[in-house]
């Protein structure tokens, strides 16, 4: 019998030693912060049920598109004429936000409290400011690679149809859809993370935010009757109508509501700041450690 | 040398005074903050982390002051929470590396503590189980391993052995004794059981009446210190042993109850400290009474604990 090659053989010093290297600033714990929340929404290192629904809403967002993508370079013919406008491509990107920051956003939220995961966050080098700064970019990256990333591919279809934007018009239209997906994500994102401040339950949340999807909905349906060919300013007081109103407008596409773009735009913005207030009031206000 | 000190320290809550007008210092070492549920010993924890500034008074943390220096100061700090505080889906392993990264901690540098540091704590093999699927035995020493998986300066230690069986404490005390007198980490465990701070600890500070008062060195050590009382117990009568050691010029006090023992209170002169034994010696020789014991009177902690809240 042959004795086994030991000459390799290596002793490894297991255990606990004292740390002499280097250390990242207080930014890099804030960015590990945003990375592992990141993470944490689109369901990575996670079971199949966490990633259901975030591989849904990128499915429902950039399946057309990239179907747009296929067509125009296989079947340019067919697809002449039927090709949607870029403002019209948010039809099927408002289910996808829904879906989204109903059923995901308060993952970033709500279990860190629910679980007091809090405390031992806000005993590292994050404050209460910058915990909520990562969480809010990480749900805002995932909402605006949904609302940036499918114009984009559909810009690419138009321009393999010849009907894309001419070089001169290209910086207005990556202005465009950049103004759009951010209006939508900071809409969307600052609301669903504002109402998930308000409970540690996950399901509280996302029933929260449906409850105020088809309440805003039915005041906004109930005040927004048509007048003429367009709908009365009542409307934009639906969570669905309002952002997607000003993206309207931003591509220039004719207005629904009767409203001025001011308006429209305001409505946007107050919406937003009252979600970041509310969110942020509502961490530093919270009781840790006590 | 000092990791804490606090002047003037006051911390009001409402209408409700956590604290008034403290004065005190912590030094290296393991150091056990021994006070009543709800006498304030978890804000007083939140105070040093920074989270809760105090209403008034100054309070340094390793040389800083947490209202300005949070970020700064808890980097430099573990904390393990009284409460379960870990996320159920999240494997032991993910967990600690993630608060390794968050103190600061490069990618790299964060997975390989991490691993030694679950190893340390006994989890070396469990480390890729879900922290919802661990006893909570297992849950205190992920907790542990996440407070010193980054090389703190300072660990704070919220009630550690909350909900733990006889075993379990045992193994988690000689885990927290470890970590500071062979790992060479500063540590301070909050805790309201007498025992557990007694075992562990080296010195203790009380939390009790809205102040926090020094209770000085534990009991452990063999040598004679300045200002500890000789206890002498004597089989008959103390009068000629009294007659002796107060013509040898000692200081003495007869206890009433029982009056074969002699307490015997040293100066507190370092010159004259050392030739007491020897005048004690000297006065038991003349009295020539039988002698039954003769001790050190060490203050237990609970002596120490009744004193600061009575």
């Amino acid at each position: 019998m042959s004795m086994p090659d030991v000459g390799d053989a290596q002793i490894f010093d297991r255990g606990y030693r004292r740390y002499e290297g280097e250390r990242k600033s207080v930014r890099g714990s804030v960015f590990t912060l945003y990375l592992a929340s990141l993470q944490r929404v689109l369901g990575l290192r996670r079971g199949a049920k966490a990633k259901a629904i975030p591989v849904l809403t990128i499915a429902i967002s950039y399946l057309p598109a990239i179907a747009f993508v296929g067509m125009a370079s296989l079947l340019p013919d067919k697809l002449r004429g039927s090709i949607p406008d870029y403002n019209e491509y948010y039809g099927f990107v408002v289910s996808a936000i829904l879906l989204f920051v109903a059923f995901v956003a308060p993952e970033v939220l709500c279990p860190d409290r629910r679980y007091k995961i809090l405390g031992v966050y806000l005993a590292s080098p994050l404050t209460r400011r910058s915990y909520v700064l990562a969480k809010l970019a990480s749900v805002l990256t995932v909402l605006a690679a949904v609302t940036i990333g499918p114009p984009l591919l559909l810009a690419i279809a138009r321009t393999l149809l010849d009907s894309g934007p001419a070089l001169k018009d290209l910086p207005v239209l990556l202005l465009r859809i950049i103004a759009s997906g951010a209006a939508l994500s900071l809409y969307y994102g600052t609301l669903a993370l504002a109402v998930s401040a308000f409970t540690s339950r996950k399901g509280f949340a996302s029933a929260g935010f449906v409850l105020i999807t088809v309440v805003s909905g039915a005041i906004g349906g109930v005040l927004g009757s048509n007048v003429n060919d367009q709908v009365r300013t009542g409307a934009l007081a639906s969570i669905t109508f309002a952002p997607f109103e000003l993206v309207q407008r931003i591509y220039g596409a004719r207005a629904t509501v009767h409203a001025s773009t001011l308006l429209v735009a305001g409505i946007v913005i107050v919406t937003i700041v009252l979600s970041l207030v509310v969110l942020f009031d509502r961490y530093h206000r919270l009781e840790v450690t006590r | 040398m000092s990791i804490v000190t606090a002047s003037g320290l006051t911390k009001r809550w409402g209408d409700h005074d956590v604290l008034v007008d403290t004065e005190f210092t912590i030094d290296t070492g393991v150091t056990g903050l021994l006070g009543a549920n709800g006498s304030g010993k978890t804000t007083l924890f939140g105070m040093f982390l920074g989270l809760h500034p105090p209403t008034s008074g100054q309070l340094e943390v390793l040389g800083l002051d947490p209202r300005n220096a949070g970020p700064v100061v808890r980097q430099r700090i573990g904390y393990s929470p009284e409460h379960e505080a870990l996320p159920s889906d999240m494997t032991a392993y993910d967990f600690v590396r993630h608060v390794a990264e968050l103190h600061g901690l490069p990618r790299r540098a964060a997975a390989g503590r991490a691993s030694d540091a679950l190893y340390e704590v006994g989890l070396g093999e469990e480390r890729a189980r879900p922290c919802g699927t661990m006893s909570t035995g297992q849950k205190q020493r992920v907790k542990l391993a996440q407070a010193i998986v980054h090389d703190p300066q300072l660990v704070l230690l919220d009630e550690p052995t909350n909900g733990l069986d006889p075993v379990q404490r045992d193994e988690m005390l000689h885990l927290i004794h470890r970590c500071g007198h062979e790992l060479g980490l500063s540590v301070i465990v909050s805790s309201h059981l007498l025992d557990e701070i007694e075992r562990t600890c080296d010195r203790v500070v009380i939390v009790a009446n809205h102040v926090v008062s020094d209770g000085g060195t534990l009991g452990r050590t063999d040598t004679p210190a300045l200002g500890v009382p000789v206890v002498i117990e004597v089989d008959g009568s103390v009068d000629d042993l009294v007659r002796y050691l107060t013509s040898a010029g000692l200081n003495i006090t007869v206890d009433p109850l029982r009056p074969t023992v002699v307490v015997v209170v040293p100066p507190n002169d370092p010159t004259q400290a050392g030739t007491v034994d020897r005048r004690v010696r000297d006065a038991l020789v003349q009295a020539d009474v039988g002698v039954r014991s003769l001790r050190r009177h060490v203050r237990s902690l609970e002596d120490l604990f009744f004193e600061a809240t009575q």
